[in-house]
């Protein structure tokens, strides 16, 4: 399935994705309220962009003791709202920390629908919509073309 | 909109007001209410490290909001560097944090008794003790808050050993690579023993249309990265700057006396640095550009330096200026004045400026301590720690070049100023001699140094011919950089966009001061619509920017400045050397006619004085003055 | 489509160099620069073939 790629090494921690995510999904100006979330190391000015990678065992949906959090027949691990009690059970399961607990809500990331904002604003591309296939196979070729500079010179 | 806090350090008290409507449709946010306030609350005459001088933090309109690089705030007070405007810029993430914490300006009076910092976090403001930060750098002051306050979100502006002890160059800076330099907004934070402010909140900015503002960041995200030059910005940040100066002959060499440095070497360019020492970038608030390039010296006698930059300031000043092209030098430099919070054209140009006097054999190593050879990385270095500590032959530079040079040369101090060239006090910034709108805008710019952030008419070294000009700033403009022709308006364009993105907080990377392609008045008056609902046009905009500037030309002439001192320095007025432009020089008579055209443009009389009716379309001429 | 615009920083003449081409000459002064490629159409001048050459040619036109 599609989810958010992440590669770390090309994040400059400009935190637009941030941005973008807060304004399309809660249409408010308030970063605390987007789905992903920027980690960093400071004194290196070293980012990490941390969001949901759809788990196919997920935590989360494990540690939900109403059973709102459930896989979706595309994989999108989404929260029933109608069936969710707010006790952030899920919140700690999580072991990249991005089950959002908001004042009034927890949300995580739901792909806006199909359509993730966030990736569109990502100037270097460390946040992509793909597959892990699509990654492997990107991989597998620039090893490929280094080996083949290698053998050329 | 958040309220504006005046906190007194002296007798630690707050008060919290609202920032009437009328402040800001008159001067919008960050640098433009900043000069409000320092205008009205600054007493004549008053001694800049003073407790009575007002210190002031601003974020600007947008900053903070969802937009593109919304990062910037602006600090500023008298400045003790140049005895007349302080006024100061940064981007990274304080400000963002600041107005998300609740306020969006900072007034900040009195001393405090002992060191201390600020904590503002979701609207509380408390002081907190400072002094057990004493013996770290600025980094570390960064990092020691954050950990002691348990957030690693938490946003900090510090202050660094130079600041705490008042060298009058010092800085704040926000991140490893974020700083607001130049007039020594640092040393007016030390005065008042303030050591550091540290934010952090939740509140959301209130926008106006959220689905107006969705439209606007996806209409000027695009337009920014679709940009012929953004690919080269993105990769090479401001370093581009040294590639386009080096080839053009535009090099500041040697302290200004040429225009190349001979000994500048294969390997100074900006794709050497980052395919050699750059590790990854860093960006501010929502900005798609992260010029700032992360380091790495990997091998060597510095293996292991890390830090943020160097911009196109340390490689020209510490660089060319200083007689080097090494880059491991540049780096340590860098990073040595980072850590100290000294800021880097100021250091750089005092190092060049003695570099020089040595040269001359002016001053020898009985008032040295050591030799001073171009390029001397042990010297530059030794300076720089010197500079800092207030120690040795260096520490005379600590309290400013006027001082300085009295101590070197005593009654003939006047004679030898010409060998720093300076403009109202301050160390220039850039060589202007053969861009003459450039050279108007840096000789009168409000803001010492002749500072290329006042008004650098970028666009007339482009090429572009008068219809394109005209189409974009309203006039044709000669696609000549040498002639002086009609030169005076786009450089009073280009100040009112500055104004403006300071009084907004969009950084100058994203707009028209870069290049033709980006944001302009146009799209800016989209951001603010969306945001604050203000249906400000365009030229309304331009009125702001014309507004603020005259305030801060009122602020200059109540100071005691005036004509006499909008000036390009005296060096300018000799020919570079080399390269395409060779024999270009700022002519005497040319200048003052093309002063004259200046002033006359902005509706100042012959002595640059702005008149009354000047100051009656601008609203200027009467109270309110004390709105807030 | 398959080259790029390029303004020599020597004599400010604009020509087009052949897409990718790393070391292109001016056309008008023989100028030889080094580029740099982002796409089939973007290239930015970032030095002279080489500094000596290149500065001892700006020396012997000195003013």
């Amino acid at each position: 399935m599609k989810r958010i790629i992440v590669h770390t090494e090309r994040c400059t921690g400009c935190r637009l994705c941030e941005s973008i995510c807060a304004l399309y999904n809660e249409r408010m100006n308030d970063p605390s309220r987007s789905r992903i979330k920027i980690s960093k190391k400071h004194s290196l000015g070293l980012s990490a962009p941390l969001v949901c990678l759809q788990c196919k065992n997920p935590p989360c949906g494990k540690a939900c003791p109403v059973n709102a959090i459930k896989k979706d027949p595309n994989g999108l691990v989404k929260i029933d709202y109608d069936e969710c009690i707010g006790c952030e059970a899920c919140v700690s399961p999580c072991p990249f920390g991005v089950m959002m607990a908001l004042p009034d809500k927890v949300v995580k990331c739901e792909l806006c629908g199909g359509d993730p904002q966030c990736v569109k604003y990502c100037a270097t591309e460390a946040i992509e919509y793909g597959n892990s296939e699509r990654v492997i196979q990107q991989k597998r070729i620039q090893k490929m073309n280094q080996m083949l500079e290698k053998l050329e010179s | 909109m958040n309220p504006i806090a005046f906190i007194d350090l002296s007798k630690q008290e707050i008060v919290v007001k609202p920032i009437p409507e009328r402040i800001r449709h008159l001067f919008l946010g960050g640098r433009g209410i900043n000069m409000y306030l320092l205008y009205n609350h600054l007493r004549e005459g008053l001694d800049p490290l003073s407790p009575e001088n007002p210190l002031l933090f601003g974020a600007g309109l947008l900053t903070g909001t969802h937009g593109i690089a919304t990062a910037r705030f602006n600090i500023s007070a008298k400045s003790p560097e140049s005895g007349n405007l302080g006024d100061s810029n940064s981007g990274g993430f304080f400000g963002p944090e600041l107005r998300f914490a609740g306020y969006d300006h900072l007034f900040i009076k009195g001393r405090s008794p002992s060191p201390v910092y600020l904590w503002i976090s979701d609207g509380k403001i408390e002081f907190r003790e400072a002094s057990h930060l004493q013996s770290y750098n600025l980094p570390q002051t960064l990092d020691a808050i954050r950990t002691e306050l348990g957030d690693q979100d938490i946003q900090v502006a510090a202050i660094g050993p130079a600041g705490r002890r008042l060298v009058v160059f010092a800085n704040v800076m926000c991140t490893i690579g974020d700083a607001a330099g130049r007039t020594g907004m640092g040393t007016v934070m030390g005065a008042k023993n303030l050591w550091a402010i540290a934010v952090r909140g939740r509140r959301p900015i209130e926008i106006a249309s959220p689905e107006k503002l969705i439209k606007v960041v996806e209409k000027h995200y695009h337009q920014i990265t679709q940009t012929k030059g953004y690919k080269a910005t993105a990769l090479y940040g401001t370093l581009m700057r040294l590639a386009i100066s080096r080839t053009q002959g535009q090099e500041p060499a040697l302290n200004f006396q040429y225009n190349m440095l001979e000994s500048g070497g294969e390997e100074f360019d900006p794709d050497v640095f980052v395919r050699k020492y750059e590790y990854g970038k860093m960006a501010c608030f929502n900005c798609p550009v992260h010029t700032k390039h992360l380091h790495r010296v990997s091998s060597g006698d510095h293996k292991g330096l890390t830090g943020a930059g160097p911009e196109y300031g340390g490689a020209g000043y510490f660089g060319s200026s200083c007689g080097t092209g090494d880059w491991v030098t540049i780096m340590e430099c860098w990073d040595l004045c980072n850590q100290y919070g000294l800021d880097i054209l100021t250091t750089a140009g005092y190092i060049a400026w003695v570099m020089e006097l040595y040269q001359r054999e002016l001053i020898d190593e009985s008032v040295t301590g050591m030799p001073l050879h171009w390029g001397d990385h042990e010297a530059m270095t030794t300076l720089i720690h010197q500079m800092g500590r207030r120690e040795g032959f260096g520490g005379l530079l600590s309290d400013g070049w006027q001082k300085a040079n009295m101590r070197f040369f005593g009654e003939k101090a006047k004679e030898y100023e010409h060998y720093i060239p300076t403009i109202k006090g301050m160390t220039v910034d850039q060589d202007t001699r053969g861009t003459k709108a450039m050279a108007i805008g840096a000789a009168t710019a409000t803001r010492g140094g002749g500072c290329h952030l006042r008004s650098r008419f970028t666009m007339e070294e482009m090429d572009l011919p008068p219809e394109a000009t005209k189409k974009i700033i309203g006039r044709p403009v000669t696609s000549d950089p040498d002639s002086y022709e009609g030169k005076a308006y786009p450089a009073i364009w280009m100040e009112k966009l500055c104004a403006v993105g300071d009084a907004l907080g969009v950084c100058r990377f994203v707009t028209k001061w870069l290049s033709p392609g980006l944001l302009g008045f146009n799209e800016l008056a989209e951001a603010v619509s969306a945001v604050t609902g203000y249906d400000l046009t365009p030229e309304q905009l331009m009125e702001v920017g014309e507004r603020i500037y005259n305030l801060e030309r009122l602020f200059l002439i109540r100071e005691g400045l005036g004509r006499k001192d909008d000036r390009v320095p005296e060096r300018f007025h000799e020919p570079w050397q080399y390269g395409y432009q060779r024999g270009s020089c700022i002519e005497r008579e040319k200048f003052e006619t093309l002063l004259d055209e200046y002033y006359r443009e902005h509706g100042w009389d012959e002595e640059g004085i702005p008149t009354r009716e000047t100051l009656e379309r601008l609203g200027l001429s009467e109270e309110p003055s004390h709105l807030i | 489509m398959g080259e790029a615009e390029i303004r020599c920083r020597s004599c400010h003449q604009r020509f087009k160099s052949p897409v990718f081409q790393e070391l292109i000459e001016c056309p008008n002064c023989l100028q030889k620069w080094k580029l740099k490629w982002f796409d089939e159409s973007t290239a930015t001048i970032l030095a002279p073939e080489s500094w000596v050459e290149f500065q001892a040619k700006m020396k012997e036109v000195k003013k």
